[in-house]
C-alpha cells in the first residue's frame, strides 16, 4: 500500500459518511414535504432514499474498522 | 476494547481478532437490541414497513451517537486540541457498530420483503438471529478464556437470555 492510499480511503469513507447523511435527511424533508403537499409519489421517493441511505453508511462503516484497523497493525 | 493493552499471550489471533476487537463492540450489541426490539415491536406490520422502521432506527441512533461523540470530544482532549473534522470521523468510527450489529436481521428482513423467503419466516428469523448473534458472543468469550465447552455454551446461553429480557423490556417501553 502506498503512503498516499490511507488518506485517500479517508477521504472516501468521510464522502461515504456525509453522502449519507444528507441522502437520509433530504428523504425525510420529501417524506415531510410529500404529506404536507399530499403527493404520495415524494413520500415513496423519501422513504426509499431514507432505506438507501443505510447501506450507504454501512459501506463506509465497514471501509472505516477495515481501515483502522490495518493502521493498528 | 480497542484502546486496552492485551499482552500478547492473552491477544486474540486471527478471526477472533477480527470477530471481538474490531466488529463486535457495545455499539454493536446495542445495534442488534435494538433492531430487535423495533421487530418485537412491529410484528403485526408488514415486511417493508417493518424493514424501513428497522433501517432508520439504526440509522438515527448512529447519527445520535456519533453527533454526542462529536461533541463531547471537540475541543482540548487530553491537552491535544481536537478539530470538528478529526472529532466527527472519530465519533463516526466509533459508532459504527450501530450500522454494523443489524446487518444480519436487516439483509433477513430485506429477504423477507422481496419475496425471497417467506414473509413470516424472514419476521422470526431476523428476530432471532439478533438474539443467535448474542449467544454466539456468550460462547466466544468464553473460548477466549480458555473455559470448558459446556461453561461457554451456559454462558452464550446466558447472554442471550440477558439479550431476550431487554430486547422485550425496550418492546415493552417504547
Amino acid at each position: 500500500m502506498s503512503a498516499a492510499e490511507p488518506g485517500a480511503l479517508r477521504t472516501a469513507i468521510a464522502v461515504l459518511y456525509i453522502a449519507a447523511i444528507t441522502v437520509f435527511l433530504v428523504g425525510v424533508a420529501l417524506r415531510i414535504i410529500g404529506g404536507l403537499v399530499n403527493v404520495d409519489a415524494l413520500g415513496v421517493t423519501g422513504t426509499l432514499m431514507n432505506a438507501g441511505a443505510w447501506p450507504i453508511a454501512v459501506v463506509a462503516a465497514i471501509l472505516d474498522v477495515r481501515q483502522r484497523r490495518r493502521a493498528a497493525l | 476494547m480497542r484502546t486496552m493493552s492485551t499482552p500478547n499471550a492473552l491477544r486474540p489471533r486471527g478471526l477472533r481478532l477480527l470477530a471481538r476487537n474490531e466488529y463486535v463492540t457495545a455499539e454493536a450489541i446495542y445495534g442488534t437490541l435494538l433492531i430487535c426490539a423495533v421487530l418485537a415491536a412491529a410484528d403485526d406490520e408488514p415486511e417493508s414497513e417493518v424493514l424501513i422502521t428497522g433501517v432508520a432506527a439504526s440509522f438515527v441512533f448512529w447519527f445520535a451517537h456519533a453527533f454526542a461523540i462529536t461533541i463531547t470530544r471537540r475541543g482540548v482532549v487530553d491537552g491535544r486540541r481536537v478539530g470538528l473534522r478529526g472529532a466527527s470521523l472519530d465519533a463516526a468510527y466509533h459508532s459504527a457498530g450501530f450500522l454494523t450489529g443489524p446487518i444480519i436481521p436487516i439483509l433477513i428482513l430485506t429477504a423477507g420483503t422481496f419475496d425471497v423467503i417467506d414473509g413470516t419466516v424472514a419476521y422470526w428469523a431476523a428476530l432471532s438471529s439478533g438474539v443467535a448473534v448474542l449467544v454466539a458472543m456468550g460462547i466466544v468469550a468464553g473460548w477466549e478464556l480458555g473455559l470448558r465447552w459446556y461453561r461457554c455454551v451456559l454462558g452464550g446461553i446466558a447472554t442471550g437470555l440477558v439479550g431476550l429480557v431487554i430486547i422485550t423490556l425496550k418492546a415493552i417501553f417504547d
